[in-house]
């Protein structure tokens, strides 16, 4: 059975608009509904989990060391 | 390479839905109606100028304020040598960067805020978008101050300069219309050639730039932590975050899909270029002061560099100059606060397009307006640290620019999302050998900043 259109899809219908063209100018994964769905979690190698790890590393030294000359900055007469 | 399945053209749960189309949809639409017949009618220049926008906007914003001003240093500081060449070999590793960026939204019409959450997981999802808007909301101050430098030049006081930034984001998102944001802001893009229009009148020696571009001479002298700042800025002015976020979300706004990939790369490559030849521009500009032993230490802040040019090239020169400068942060405005609104909008799952109306997406125009204002806020604060912000902006892109890279090559080499379409194996050398660089020029930059500041050091 054919869903209802929204009250939007129905003006532009009514505007003139082919329905069918509408639909047909979207890929169908490409509306808004289909991207609205949620893609699984990838599944990680253990390598790849390795990366990550080091990556976590990275991101907490090099936060403190920019947030402390960050703010150490902004305390300097400029 | 040959076209595939991906997961999301195989699992019933993702396609075809039974949904009703939205009014975000149907915006869409049109404008895919008018791609559709342009390649049905083999009008490839109009297929062309339908499909283009993200990669030059993405390349032509990161040419920002601070961005110009880096170039600028690099040629007041050295002159015409190592630089120019290097500008152009950086805007090549950011085509190979943002090429990916393209592909994976035309691919997976999501984000990339919203495909490192659902792919990676929340923490590296809420990393990437708060970083990122703290990131985007310093940058923004920057590209303020940019402005009010440009606009100082003649003469407009500070509080209209920055009013009027903040004006334009505000225009620019009326109208519900991803279409109309992008033409605006391509229409302001196209200005970021001044500098190159200022390079020509400046008339650099002929030899000296076929010098520079065939041997990459004279190399830069004097002390190796200018050079290093120097070449870990125009790094982080050519490659940073929000131009991944951005251009992700902009070509799935703007609806490409797989067909449109071919001409995603020529945008893309397009954008590299005419962003490479403005960076250059703003280079040869500034390389009349080195050309006068000009002090480039003297030149920061204020409208340092415009009178300096006025003084040794002339007012026209300088006058582009400061134009340019204006159009800079003004073009940055609009991409870096909408970059900020669609990471945001993918990190909490709320409408995030340039087709929804206000009434539909009331959190993406907020944030899209309230960081530019915030910005704007704390620019016109009394005795505000801005040179010392300035200065700093690209710091806290370091934290997340390794991160993003890293997770952006892998989304390209994700086939269950790509299928087919995934990255080349020359392709990830490239993107490999380009996230190392990065990655190491921002941390040599980070510690380097950090002894500066402990042991009291000029950077």
């Amino acid at each position: 059975m054919k869903e209802p259109l929204s009250a939007e899809h129905v003006r532009h219908v009514f505007e003139g608009e082919p329905d069918e063209d509408l639909v047909e100018a979207l890929e169908p994964d490409q509306i808004v509904h289909a991207k609205d769905r949620r893609l699984p979690r990838r599944q990680l190698s253990g390598r790849a989990q390795t990366g990550l790890w080091a990556l976590r590393l990275f991101v907490f030294t090099t936060s403190a060391l920019v947030i402390y000359t960050f703010v150490a900055s902004l305390t300097q007469p400029s | 390479m040959a076209a595939g399945p991906n997961l999301l053209e195989t699992d019933p749960e993702l396609v075809a839905p039974a949904e009703p189309l939205t009014h975000e949809d149907i915006q869409r639409s049109h404008d895919r109606m008018r791609v559709v017949q342009a390649r049905h009618g083999r009008r490839r220049l109009a297929l062309f100028w339908l499909l283009a926008g993200p990669g030059v906007l993405a390349m032509l914003g990161e040419n920002d304020g601070p961005s110009m001003l880096s170039y600028a240093a690099s040629g007041a500081t050295y002159g015409i040598g190592f630089f120019l060449p290097f500008i152009v070999l950086t805007f090549a590793g950011a085509a190979v960067v943002q090429e990916m960026a393209m592909r994976v939204g035309a691919v997976t019409h999501r984000g990339y805020g919203e495909l490192v959450f659902q792919r990676f997981g929340r923490f590296w999802g809420w990393l990437s978008a708060g970083d990122l808007v703290v990131t985007n909301l310093v940058t923004l101050i920057t590209e303020l101050i940019a402005i009010r430098i440009g606009a100082g030049f003649f003469g407009v006081p500070p509080v209209i300069a920055v009013a009027a930034g903040v004006g334009l984001v505000a225009i620019s998102i009326a109208g519900g219309r991803y279409w109309r944001w992008e033409r605006l802001a391509l229409s302001l893009a196209g200005l970021n050639l001044l500098f190159l229009v200022a390079a020509i009148l400046a008339r650099p020696d002929p030899a000296a730039l076929s010098r520079a571009f065939v041997t990459w001479t004279p190399l830069p002298g004097g002390a190796i932590q200018t050079f290093l700042l120097l070449l870990a800025s125009n790094i982080g002015a050519t490659v940073t975050p929000w131009m991944i976020f951005f251009q992700q979300s902009a070509v799935v706004d703007k609806g490409m899909t797989p067909h449109d990939i071919p001409a995603g790369r020529l945008d893309t490559v397009l954008g590299a270029v005419l962003a490479a030849l403005a960076g250059c521009g703003a280079l040869i500009v500034a390389a009349v002061l080195f050309n006068h032993h000009v002090d480039p230490a003297q030149l920061q802040g204020g409208t340092g560099f415009a009178d300096a040019l006025n003084r040794f090239a002339g007012y026209p020169v300088a006058a582009l100059f400061a134009i340019g400068l204006v159009e800079a942060g003004a073009l940055a405005l609009l991409t870096i606060s909408a970059s900020t609104a669609y990471a945001v909008g993918e990190a909490v799952s709320g409408a995030h397009s340039f087709n929804r109306s206000l009434r539909e997406a009331p959190l993406f125009y907020a944030l899209n307006i309230g960081v530019a204002a915030l910005a704007a806020a704390i620019v016109l604060i009394p005795g505000a640290p801005l040179l010392s912000i300035a200065l700093n902006a690209n710091l806290l892109a370091i934290v997340l620019m390794p991160a993003a890279l890293a997770f952006l090559i892998m989304l390209a080499n994700d086939r269950e999302i790509m299928g087919s379409r995934v990255n080349h194996p020359a392709l990830n050398v490239a993107a490999v050998v380009v996230a190392v660089v990065v990655a190491l020029a921002g941390s040599a930059y980070a510690v380097v900043s950090f002894i500066s500041t402990i042991t009291g050091a000029s950077k």
